[in-house]
């Protein structure tokens, strides 16, 4: 039995009700017992990691018996690396919540979903076969919408969490189908079955692509990607430890990671590499739309948000531009400096009590700490070397260069872009003057404290371990140096540029932007999210909620109208006989 | 069977008598009659899928009155899984009154209930589908409120004719195959005449499993009858009624029982497969479009089942066993959270007014319990593991997959929109937990009793059982 692998992700399942009971009782009590749960699974995840020896799959029972699933967990270089990394942040996340979270109603329901939550991320990264994968995969879209709702007092919470369920389940739709055909076809999901030369690749060229591009469509749903991604600025309405949990560090990776399981599939040479151009394309245009749209956003969260919808549209980027290791290392590299952004900008949050930019201002000073956590994450996402995010843009913008000038475009914008929001929002927050009115604010209590230095440090270090790391280490992450020479000159034009727009001139270029008709045009519309919302909205609202009040129209309850529509049943069964029809 | 109809008389007769026993005999009566008619069913599960043993217990000419499978004891098991259920929440329900007649005609429903599910032949499924529809009509009538009576005479009026369209069927299939027994559908196929039968017969059976254009009596049932009844209608009553179309489709298809695996479909049966994929589609779009402007819980929960009875549809379009064993699951795990969700609103749902989503709006805040109860269920209908409905969705699917790699694009176009309609469901079900569990509350309403909750936890602990070890109830009907 390989113990460790079904421990870390059993581990918190099994916690789920303890913590509940516990919570009821102390929300303190419930804290305690997510904590010791969430480290049980990790250490069981790290020493799944340590131990790992060739690719291992174990199963048992038959699960559900008619697409012959067995429960099963698969241990193999992906797979661990992945889970270790989402036990670590998962677990800081736990301990950072028993301080920011500490006062709030409602613990019994939030440390149960962050738990259920995350057994279902791990049991999501360790299983082996399609069913398992998507069955854990739905339930972590429950706990998702179920958490950003959680201040569900908030109109704009409960709005949110049924965007979120709604949006991503379209993609799901896809991913259920593509995973029923494969169970269908091959009579079996695992993994080694489907991608072996028995499986999916002895497919037609058209059924091949089909299946990619669905489930490619699922994984844009859960990772946000365009036109997906509509859902994950919203999100942030949740507790700030859950938008760092879910919707940055962990289950938004889960699109990515279907990729990097199905990577296999998707640069068979029989598609000639049509479904890897799709994936680049959505990667580099979502890196692109995410970054240009957290350049206006007013929100601390939502910058953030934004933020990461581009940086997993890099990873995608990455996957088309045939970067499997970049991929699966941007997507640790993100997962840990972004929880570090989002745990600071908690700590922001409670110490200022708001998320506005334009009412924050000039917090070096008074939020030392949590200003030097801020200040590594932000260099750490602009790619300055050698924190964790500079060897993974490197690679990427590397094979971009091999790949085309297009590609090397918009990678460098994309690096642009993010350079810009990320100084813009330290500057904004850390920097300047101190807006009036605000109450003086005070470093958050050492449970918080401690999740964001050990994540500051791991930021600053761990890229020595992570390369080291056997999915990571048969590549090289010595940078090209025509690369490093690019990708350092965006940053310095960036910073530059940053400082002088958002630091020493900002009140001139506001106004400046305020009084030209067309750049406060372009601002209002890459606040609005470039109207995606809007599209939606029309369609919901001049589409599908006309057709369904139609159709509830047509139905009178008036026992002739019933009548009548039975007799036309049978009428029109009479007709179709008659004609031959039938 | 006997034990049920036993269980009537002697309901009744407690109702006569006072005190305690008038107050909870008959419904002791009842569920214990139930719980052994479960027990005989445990007992005897047949141990192998192809086997349909016919049962004739009086020596007839022509008929073999009842037939028993692995799908007629796993429906008949859900039926009387929901029926006692509701019956041990009627005793806390109705506490005033005389309420023998319920428990009386409650226990009919049962008997009839299990008739429909293994009746032999036409004939047998006929007559118990009659006793099935007055024994509802009187469920729905009972307490005799106004919105219920007209609903009742509603639902009377559309069963009735239903089962007039059901009979000339079945007359029609006795005229073209010289047989009343179940299998003698696949025979009457091969002439139009006996075509045009079968047709008819499903449409007469479809008024009751609300396929639309025949669903109209049933929001009106659901939101005006008294909730035991509505929580049995919708839970046991429509399940068994899409089981009357699959005893239809069940004799055409290879492998489900009657026919061996591996023939090819007989001939006729390409059109029957049409009218039932195009109903199906009809029935899931129309539910789901019209419970998304419902302001009304109950009327929403109603077309949500229609949309249910679309996708059993679908699974039965295919003519395969994967489409049978789907259907049968789906009758299962829409079965338990239905009436669960039913009597979760329980007493301050019982009038039109107070089952209004503004009128529940933050009950569940009020009343924790409640709201946890509401938020699972409404989980569990859209789908979402770890609960059962999210595999009977999955096998759905895969009946359909498996039919359009087989014959082509109308099962991937149902599948497709299987999918689609799965994902508006999540529309007005998250709206029911927005409202109902997370809205501000209003004036204080007083919290239920915790009893009244428990026959639908154990209903919705059933379909998490099903959701987290799917192999346990999967593997009673495969």
């Amino acid at each position: 039995m390989i113990y460790a692998a079904w421990l870390s992700w059993l581990l918190p399942l099994v916690g789920v009700p303890f913590a509940a009971i516990a919570a009821r009782r102390s929300g303190r009590a419930g804290g305690w017992f997510a904590v010791a749960f969430s480290g049980g699974s990790m250490a069981a995840a790290f020493y799944s990691a340590i131990s790992l020896g060739p690719p291992a799959t174990e199963g048992f029972t038959t699960w559900f018996p008619p697409l012959g699933v067995t429960l099963q967990v698969q241990v193999d270089q992906l797979s661990v690396l992945v889970a270790a990394f989402v036990s670590f942040v998962s677990f800081l996340v736990v301990v950072y919540s028993l301080g920011y979270m500490k006062d709030e109603p409602g613990l019994a329901r939030y440390y149960s979903l962050v738990l259920l939550f995350i057994g279902s991320m791990m049991g999501l990264v360790m299983s082996g076969n399609l069913v398992q994968f998507y069955f854990f995969w739905e339930v972590m879209g429950v706990c998702s919408a179920l958490l950003i709702a959680f201040w569900s007092d908030r109109p704009a919470a409960r709005r949110a969490g049924m965007k979120a369920f709604v949006v991503t389940r379209l993609g799901d739709s896809a991913l259920l189908i593509a995973v029923v055909f494969v169970a269908v076809t091959f009579g079996t999901t695992s993994f080694a079955a489907i991608l072996g030369p028995g499986g999916i690749p002895s497919l037609g060229t058209g059924a091949i692509f089909a299946l990619g591009l669905l489930m490619f469509i699922g994984s844009m749903g859960k990772s946000a990607q365009v036109p997906l991604h509509v859902w994950l600025p919203d999100a942030m309405e949740g507790p700030t430890t859950v938008s760092a949990l879910i919707h940055a560090a962990t289950m938004v990776n889960a699109g990515v990671f279907l990729m990097l399981r199905m990577y296999p599939i998707i640069v068979l040479p029989q598609l000639s590499g049509s479904l890897v151009d799709v994936v680049l394309a959505v990667g580099l245009l979502s890196a692109l739309v995410g970054g240009a749209c957290a350049l206006a956003a007013d929100d601390i969260k939502r910058v953030l948000a934004y933020s990461t919808i581009s940086q997993l549209g890099l990873m995608f980027a990455a996957i088309g531009l045939g970067g499997l290791a970049a991929a699966a290392y941007q997507m640790i590299s993100q997962g840990l400096f972004k929880a570090l952004s989002f745990l600071a900008a908690g700590s922001v949050i409670t110490a200022v009590g708001t998320r506005e930019i334009d009412k924050l201002g000039g917090l070096a000073k008074a939020l030392k700490f949590t200003y030097a956590g801020f200040l590594v994450s932000i260099l750490a996402m602009a790619g300055l070397p050698p924190l964790v995010g500079f060897w993974s843009k490197d690679a990427i913008l590397t094979s971009a260069m091999t790949s085309g000038f297009l590609q090397t475009a918009a990678v460098l914008v994309v690096f642009a872009f993010t350079s810009l929001y990320g100084f813009r929002l330290l500057f904004r927050v850390f920097h300047g003057p101190v807006p009036g009115g605000a109450k003086a604010p005070s470093e958050p209590p050492a449970s918080m404290l401690v999740p964001i230095g050990a994540l500051t440090v791991s930021v600053l270090g761990a890229w020595y371990v992570i390369q080291a790391q056997p999915f990571l280490s048969s590549e090289s992450w010595l940078p090209d140096a025509y690369a490093l020479a690019s990708s350092l000159a965006v940053l310095g034009v960036s910073l530059a540029a940053a400082y002088f727009v958002f630091l020493v001139g900002h009140r001139k270029m506001a106004s400046m932007v305020s009084a030209d008709r067309g750049l406060a045009g372009l601002r209002d519309f890459l606040h609005d999210g470039l109207w995606f919302d809007r599209a939606y909205g029309a369609l919901y609202d001049g589409a599908l909620r006309p057709l369904a009040s139609a159709v509830s129209r047509l139905q009178t309850g008036l026992v002739e109208g019933n009548t009548a529509l039975l007799l036309l049943a049978v009428g029109a069964l009479f007709v179709l006989f008659a004609l031959g029809v039938l | 069977m006997e034990i049920l109809f036993a269980a009537a008389f002697l309901a009744l007769l407690a109702d006569i008598a006072g005190g305690a026993v008038k107050r909870y005999g008959p419904g002791l009566v009842v569920a214990s009659a139930i719980a052994s008619s479960l027990a005989v069913l445990g007992l005897d599960w047949p141990s192998s899928l192809g086997a349909v043993v016919q049962l004739q217990p009086v020596a007839e000419p022509f008929a073999a009155l009842y037939v028993v499978d692995r799908y007629t004891t796993f429906t008949a098991f859900t039926a009387l899984v929901v029926g006692l259920a509701v019956v041990a929440y009627s005793v806390r329900f109705f506490d005033s009154g005389r309420r023998g007649s319920f428990y009386a005609l409650f226990s009919i429903l049962m008997c009839t209930l299990m008739g429909v599910v293994s009746a032999g032949d036409l004939l047998t499924l006929f007559l118990f589908w009659e006793g099935m529809t007055v024994s509802a009509y009187g469920l729905v009538t009972f307490g005799r409120a106004q919105l219920s009576m007209e609903a009742g005479i509603k639902y009377f009026f559309m069963a009735g004719i239903g089962s007039l369209l059901a009979l000339y069927g079945v007359a029609a299939i006795y005229f073209s195959s010289g047989s009343i027994l179940i299998q003698s559908v696949g025979v009457s196929l091969s002439s139009s005449f006996g075509q045009l039968g079968v047709a008819i017969l499903l449409l007469g059976l479809g008024v009751e499993a609300a396929v639309v254009p025949l669903h109209t009596w049933l929001p009106d049932v659901y939101s005006a009858s008294p909730i035991p009844t509505a929580s049995v209608v919708s839970g046991a009553v429509t399940g068994v009624a899409v089981f009357g179309i699959f005893k239809v489709v069940q004799p055409l298809v290879p492998g489900g029982g009657y026919l061996p695996a591996g023939l090819p479909l007989g001939g006729g049966v390409a059109a029957i497969e049409l009218i039932l994929a195009a109903l199906a589609l009809l029935t899931m779009f129309v539910g789901n479009l019209s419970a998304l402007v419902q302001g009304n819980l109950r009327r929403m929960l109603s077309f949500s089942s229609v949309a249910q009875t679309g996708y059993m549809l679908a699974a039965l379009s295919t003519m395969s066993v994967p489409g049978l064993v789907a259907a049968v699951f789906a009758v299962w795990n829409h079965g338990l959270l239905k009436s669960n969700f039913f009597m979760a609103i329980g007493r301050r749902g019982s009038t039109i007014e107070g089952s209004e989503l503004d009128g529940l709006r933050g009950a569940g805040r009020t009343d924790r319990a409640f709201g946890f109860v509401f938020a699972s269920s409404s989980l569990a209908m859209m789908g979402a593991p770890p609960f059962g409905m999210f595999w009977s969705e999955i096998l759905v699917v895969q009946a359909l997959l498996i039919a359009g790699s087989a014959s082509g694009a109308i099962f991937y176009l149902l599948a497709a929109a299987v999918v689609v309609n799965i994902v508006m469901s999540i529309g007005y079900y998250f709206r029911i937990i927005n409202t109902v569990v997370f809205g501000e509350a209003a004036a204080g309403q007083p919290p239920q009793p915790r009893l009244d909750l428990v026959p639908s936890v154990s209903l919705l602990v059933l379909s998490l059982v099903t959701g987290i070890v799917p192999f346990v109830i999967l593997g009673k009907v495969l």
